[in-house]
This record gives C-alpha cells, structure tokens and sequence, in this order.
C-alpha cells in the first residue's frame, strides 16, 4: 500500500540528521579519489545548516550521499543517522520512500533537472503520487499549493506549461516546489542560486527564508558563496578538502573565522560596498588533488600562517572554549583580532 | 540536403518520396481490384506475353498466363506489410530489450548487450535456414526469423541513447524525489527515445522488405502461389533474356520503395538532430 509509507521510525531523542564520520571515495579511478574524508556533522529539527567550500571540497558528494544518490562508482562509509534510521546501506526500496517523502532535494543547474517533455503539473503530480496514495484531482490541488507557496505567478496556467517556457528564476521556485511538496522535514540544496543571476537568486534566498519559517523544515544548504549561506543559515561548516575545517554559528564564523581558510574565504567574497579599483582578495595556491591528501592540514600548503607542526600532523576538529564553535587548525585566528 | 534552420519536410526530395510512397502503398491496397484478372488466374491464350493494353495485361504476364500487375501489386502488399510489421515487433523487443539495459546499467547491462552481440555473430541467413528446415517454411517462421534479427540493432540504438539519459540530471532529480524507477522508466526514459528509435525504424523498413526479399529470390520465404518482390524477382531473374518485363516489374518498385524510405528515414534523422537545426 502506498500510503505505508509515509510513517517514519521517529526516535524523538536523535536529532534529525547525524553524520559520524562520513566519507565518499572512488576507489575504481585512478589515482583513487577521496571526495569526503570523515565528516561529522548533525542538524536538528527546523535548523539549517549551511555547508561552505571551494570547488572540489566534496560539499556536493557530502549532499548526493545523505539519501543514497551517489554515483555506483563511490563508495561511502561511516554513518548517516535520519531521525535515528540508518541509511548508508538501507534498502533500495526504503531510500526511495524516504526521497521526496522526508528528504527534499534541490539540485544546482534549473535548466537541466527539469524534464524538457513534461508539463510542470505533471513533475508535481508525478512526485505526489508516488508518495501518497491520492487521485489526480486531490495531487493536483496539492501541486498546486505548492506552487502558490513557492510564489509562482499564475500557479493555474503554469500547471499546464513545458520547463522551457519559463525563466530560470521559476524553474527553480518550480524544482523546490517538486522537492517540498510531498512534505520532507529535511531539504537539502546543493547550490541552488548558483546558476541564477543576482537579482533572481536574491528572490530565492528570500524564498527560502519564508519557507523556512512557514514550513518548519531543516535545510542543508550546499554553497560556495559564504554570503549565500551566512544570509541563511543558522550554523555554518566550513569544508576544505573533504573534511570540514571550521564549524560554528553564522555570524561567528563569518566575522571572526579562526580558521585561516574560513578568514581567506570571507575576505575574498565581494561586497556591493566594496571600492571598484580595489584589488580582489584571492587565496593564493590551489586546493589539494582530492586523491593526494598528505599527513599534515591539507590547507598548510596555502596558509600564511603554517609551520612545521601544520605538515607534519593533521589538526583534529576540537570545539573552541568558551563558544558553540569548532575548528581544526593547530593556530587559530584570534577571536578578539578579527 | 536540408541546410540548419530550414524544415526539411519543405525538401523537394523528401515530399517526392513521401509522395511516392503514399502513391505505391495506394496502388498496392486498390490496385488489384482495377484489372479484371486475379494473381491466380491464368490466361491460356496469353502465356509470357509482354505488358500490352490487348487483354488488359499491363506488365504482361508470366509463363503460366497470370498476371503480372496484379501479382507485382500483391507482391508490393506482402513486402510492405512484412516491412512494417516486422520493424513493428523489432521496435517493441528492441526497445524494452535496450531501454531496460541502458536505464539499469551494471550487471544487467553487461548481460544484456552481451546476449544481443552473441545473437548478432549468428550468421542470420544460416539461422533462417534452420528454422525452416527444421519448423517447415511458413510466414510465421519469416516473421520471427526477421523480428530475431531486427530488433539487434534497435535494442543497441536504444541502450546506448537510455545510458546516456540515465545520466541526464532531471533523470536524477525525478529519483531524488523518490518516483520509482518503472515510472522514471517509462514516463522519463522511453518518450525520450522517440527521435532515434523513429529514426532508426523508418531505416528499418526497408533493411527488412529487403531481407524478405532475398529469402524469398532464395525460396526460404512466402511460397508459391502467394507473390511477394522476391519471389517475383526469382522467377523474373530465370525469364530474364526472354522476358524482362517480368523482372523489371518488380525491381522497379522494390527500388522505388526503398529510395523513398530512405529519404524519409534521412529526413528525419536530420529534422530530429540537434545540431543541424
């Protein structure tokens, strides 16, 4: 029965999501790639958390492995906790219950994710259906909720349109709308502003954050932009070479990083405010192959501050005194500078 | 050849061929019934006589007196109607066959594509030979004699185009959001593969009309008295030097047909390819 699934083995202790030690590799490429190197990480009920890094940190394998989309070629190990159900090996079957039903997925590019030869009602429909065992007309009058919620413009005449009928800022309001509307408690987002101008992803950052508040659901938002996240979320991870550097409320990491790369990060993102003949900040070097991880911090090689100890030994992520934060570096920034 | 941007169904060509086509399959359903004489009726005062409006024999008549109009129009019938049905049966095993193995990819894929090469190396003349020696020779054993070896090709058209589609990201976002994999399948993968499988079929058609053609010049296919171009064409090839009209008939429109499909099939494969609109 389809309705069947729509229970979830709630644990009300275990917070909603739960990463021990999470780590993504392709063992069959060669040289063999490590994507994710032991990330640990959890988000409570209605709390987002925002994932920051370059390209290349692993941010988007971290995203993919959480409900099982990962490419058969990669390998995950470790553990993903989801309301305390583990899912790193759980069912085929299970994981496509859950998809959709509890997790939500945003993907980055508006252009691609949706299907060019179906109208935007029936991806709606199509994902209502397969979590609730409801006739076309209640799935429709859902689809259309939805699509009012996500503040399309004409929901009615929009139902009956082809994705290449419409902007790239509507396709993706339309694409969160497809991952919300059968009712996730988690909605995970890998860089869904990044292929939308400036004024539209200002439109749906704005969208996420009334959503946030209406619908009570936890967000997991993948970004390169630490403006972007900060805007959003209420904690922030900073990820570098697969492993994450710098954890801590929004504000904190972005106006006192402890971590080199989280302070080489802020500087280098550009504000309106910001005089057009000055220089733009750049983090010199280049992050690491992500096959090629040595003993020591994985940023030493770019870091100003870097000493022998920073090659020699990798820092463990240990909590900062005093603070809700966290970081792993053998130096920190200190606080009271920045 | 159409140039980008143009609607290649405008081509002069290709309308000719469609035109053509439209103007055989008609002259194959009605024209039988113009002429007074049926496939199996002999004209015993008419034996191999050149095409002559006397006796309203227009392609003239074979040595035991029929006539060759009507058979040569039946014959086109037979061939038609094998070409369509059987790039019928080798669209529906080929698709399910490659769209099942693309889509799953892995294992099954292997397995999958492997039967078809191991089935493909089968020399199919050889394997038709069999299958008549061994089922007796009926036109059930053609059609499953060719559907066997038609929907080879299509299946691995249709595999490698359904890989590629696996990997599409609104293939992605669709199991994202949890559709099962049948109704990704079905809903997402197969309309996607319209444009090369119909391509692909419209080229299939005349591939088979002309295997049928060649089993039945060899005497493995439709059997006497039914007429099909092949046949035709056999006992055209033995008349030859004294009765060219009785070759020449058929010929004619197993060539006619062919041309056309073939444009047609050429037609589309550009108007449905990306790059050349």
């Amino acid at each position: 029965m389809r309705c069947a699934t729509g229970w979830i083995r709630v644990n009300a202790e275990a917070p909603l999501l739960e990463l021990r030690e999470l780590s993504v590799s392709f063992p069959a490429a060669v040289p063999s790639v490590i994507a994710v190197a032991g990330v640990t990480l959890s988000l409570a009920r209605g709390e987002s958390l925002g994932i920051v890094g370059e390209s290349g940190s692993g941010k988007t394998q971290l995203a993919l492995a959480i409900p099982g989309l990962l490419a058969p070629a990669a390998v995950a190990a470790g553990s993903v906790a989801f309301a305390g159900e583990q899912l790193l090996g759980a069912s085929g079957a299970r994981l496509r219950e859950l998809r959709g039903a509890h997790i939500g997925f945003v993907f980055q590019d508006p252009q691609s994710a949706l299907a060019p030869h179906l109208t935007i009602g029936a991806q709606l429909i199509e994902t209502v259906r397969a979590h609730r065992a409801v006739d076309r007309g209640s799935a429709r009058q859902a689809a259309l909720a939805m699509l009012e919620r996500v503040q399309v413009p004409d929901p009615q005449v929009r139902l009956g349109q082809y994705p290449h009928q419409l902007s790239g800022g509507l396709r993706q309001r339309v694409l969160i709308a497809i991952a919300l509307v059968a009712g996730p408690s988690l909605l995970i987002a890998d860089e869904p502003t990044t292929a939308l101008d400036v004024t539209v992803e200002a439109g749906i950052l704005a969208l996420f954050r009334t959503l946030k508040a209406e619908l009570g659901t936890a967000l997991l938002l993948i970004s390169h932009d630490l403006a972007v996240v900060s805007s959003l979320c209420d904690r922030i991870g900073v990820m570098y070479a697969g492993r994450i550097v710098e954890t801590g409320p929004a504000a904190q990491v972005l106006k006192q990083p402890a971590h080199p790369y989280s302070a080489a990060l802020a500087a280098a993102s550009v504000g309106l405010e910001q005089p057009l003949d000055a220089p733009l900040a750049a983090i010199g070097g280049a992050p690491p192959a992500p096959g090629a991880l040595a003993d020591g911090c994985a940023f030493a090689p770019r870091c100003p501050r870097a000493q022998a100890l920073c090659r020699r030994e990798r820092p463990p992520l240990v909590p900062t005194a005093g603070s809700l934060a966290a970081v792993a570096c053998h130096f920190p920034l200190d606080a009271a500078r920045a | 050849m159409a140039s980008p941007g143009q609607n290649v169904w405008a081509a002069r060509g290709t309308r000719a061929a469609l035109a053509l086509l439209s103007l055989i399959a008609l002259a194959a359903l009605v024209g039988p019934l113009l002429s007074p004489w049926r496939g199996d009726e002999l004209d015993w005062s008419r034996l191999g006589t050149a095409p002559a409006f006397a006796g309203r024999h227009w392609f003239g008549t074979d040595r035991l007196g029929r006539d060759l109009f009507v058979r040569t129009l039946e014959g086109v019938r037979v061939s038609l109607a094998i070409g369509f049905l059987a790039t019928l049966v080798s669209l529906v095993i080929g698709v399910s066959w490659g769209a099942i193995a693309g889509f799953v990819g892995g294992r099954l894929e292997l397995l999958m594509m492997r039967i078809v090469e191991v089935l493909f190396s089968l020399p199919y003349v050889f394997f038709v030979i069999l299958l008549t020696v061994t089922l007796g020779r009926s036109p059930t054993i053609l059609f499953v004699a060719i559907g066997a070896v038609g929907w080879l090709t299509m299946a691995r058209v249709v595999c490698s185009q359904a890989e590629s589609l696996r990997h599409r990201e609104f293939i992605e976002a669709a199991t994202a959001a949890g559709v099962p994999a049948v109704r990704i399948l079905l809903r997402h993968v197969v309309p996607n593969l319209a444009g090369p499988v119909l391509v692909y079929a419209t080229l299939t058609v005349p591939g088979v009309i002309l295997i049928e053609s060649f089993l039945s010049f060899l005497g493995l296919g439709v059997q006497e008295p039914a007429a099909s171009l092949g046949n035709l064409m056999a006992q055209g090839t033995a008349e030859m030097e004294s009765a060219p009209w009785m070759l020449l008939a058929p010929c004619g429109f197993l060539v006619a047909i062919v041309l056309a499909l073939g444009q047609v099939g050429d037609a589309l494969r550009d108007w449905l390819d990306p790059r050349e609109r």
